[in-house]
């Protein structure tokens, strides 16, 4: 809560991310090449899951969870900003938009190439776990374009806030589909009530991978928003000089 | 070079896809970020001058 506290204000975020940000680069980087390395080469094939085509898991997994958090993350911020009209709050989630959608991107086609050699097809229209998870590409890409289409930064933080908050409602759709649905993925292995149910070997890498692809997209969400503040510091700029002149 | 690399058999195509799109997609992300960042910063501190203090 300190931390959020020393976030909220846009000076004491731009002194705390500009060392943060190269850090959270350098570990995320890091970690996701020691994931791509253990999940490339030292891990066993899993004749169970498929032989080698599982390794694909160590890229699309981890793009999975990232573009559920980050949409949790962007309604999240947007909650903030329409309870507390926080303008960091907005700026966080606007910067999560083209993030979150560019690791939806990755998830859905890392999917499909993993689905052909696995179900024989890249795609599956009546699946609920495709149809949801390119539904939140959909939302994160209809974020971005209601905001543009505002004429007022108020206008559209508003708009933004209430589509990414209604929006939200797809994120257990999307964990909970398999469950609900009957659809070709596998059942969740990882985050289940009973615990994980892959072996270790597996499992390590793959948290790890996670752990890499989380930092490294913290470290762009701070990056955007610095340029964020920069962009509306200077359009602040701009006014008062044409004010004065 | 090609000892270095993994034999994955029939599956080989559809991982090394899966690596390079994550690559190509990432890779991207990140230089536009970084550009982006850049680009904004150094407005600023032309509107500035060069006494701007931009963190």
């Amino acid at each position: 809560m300190g931390m959020l506290s020393a976030f909220a204000n846009p000076h004491r975020f731009l002194a705390l991310s500009r060392w943060l940000a190269p850090l959270f680069y350098l570990l995320g980087a890091a970690l996701i090449a020691w994931g791509l390395w253990q999940g490339l080469w030292i891990v066993p094939r899993d004749d169970y899951q498929g032989g080698d085509i599982m390794r694909v898991m160590f890229i699309h997994v981890p793009a999975a969870w990232l573009a559920m958090a980050s949409y949790s993350a962007m309604a999240g911020a947007s909650f903030v900003w329409f309870i507390w009209r926080h303008e960091l709050a907005d700026i966080a989630a606007k910067a999560i938009a083209p993030l979150g959608a560019t690791w939806t991107a990755l998830c859905l086609a890392t999917g499909a190439v993993w689905g052909k050699p696995t179900w024989g097809t890249w795609w599956q229209w009546d699946d609920a776990r495709m149809m949801s998870v390119l539904f939140l590409f959909f939302l994160f890409l209809g974020y971005m374009a209601l905001r543009a289409a505002m004429d007022s930064r108020q206008k559209a933080a508003r708009a933004g806030a209430i589509l990414a908050m209604v929006g939200a409602l797809n994120v257990p759709l999307i964990k909970f589909s398999v469950d609900l649905f009957t659809s070709l993925h596998q059942d969740s292995s990882v985050i289940t009530a009973e615990g994980p149910k892959m072996a270790s070997v597996y499992l390590w890498p793959l948290l790890m991978s996670g752990l890499g692809h989380s930092l490294l997209f913290g470290a762009l969400v701070m990056t955007l928003m610095r340029a964020e503040i920069w962009t509306r510091q200077a359009a602040r700029h701009r006014a008062r000089l044409l004010a004065g002149a | 070079m090609m000892d270095l690399l993994p034999d994955f058999g029939k599956n080989a195509a559809y991982i090394w896809a899966c690596y390079g799109i994550g690559l190509v997609l990432i890779g991207g992300t990140v230089i536009g970020v970084l550009v982006k960042a850049r680009s904004a910063k150094q407005s600023l501190a032309r509107l500035k001058g060069d006494d701007g203090d931009v963190t």
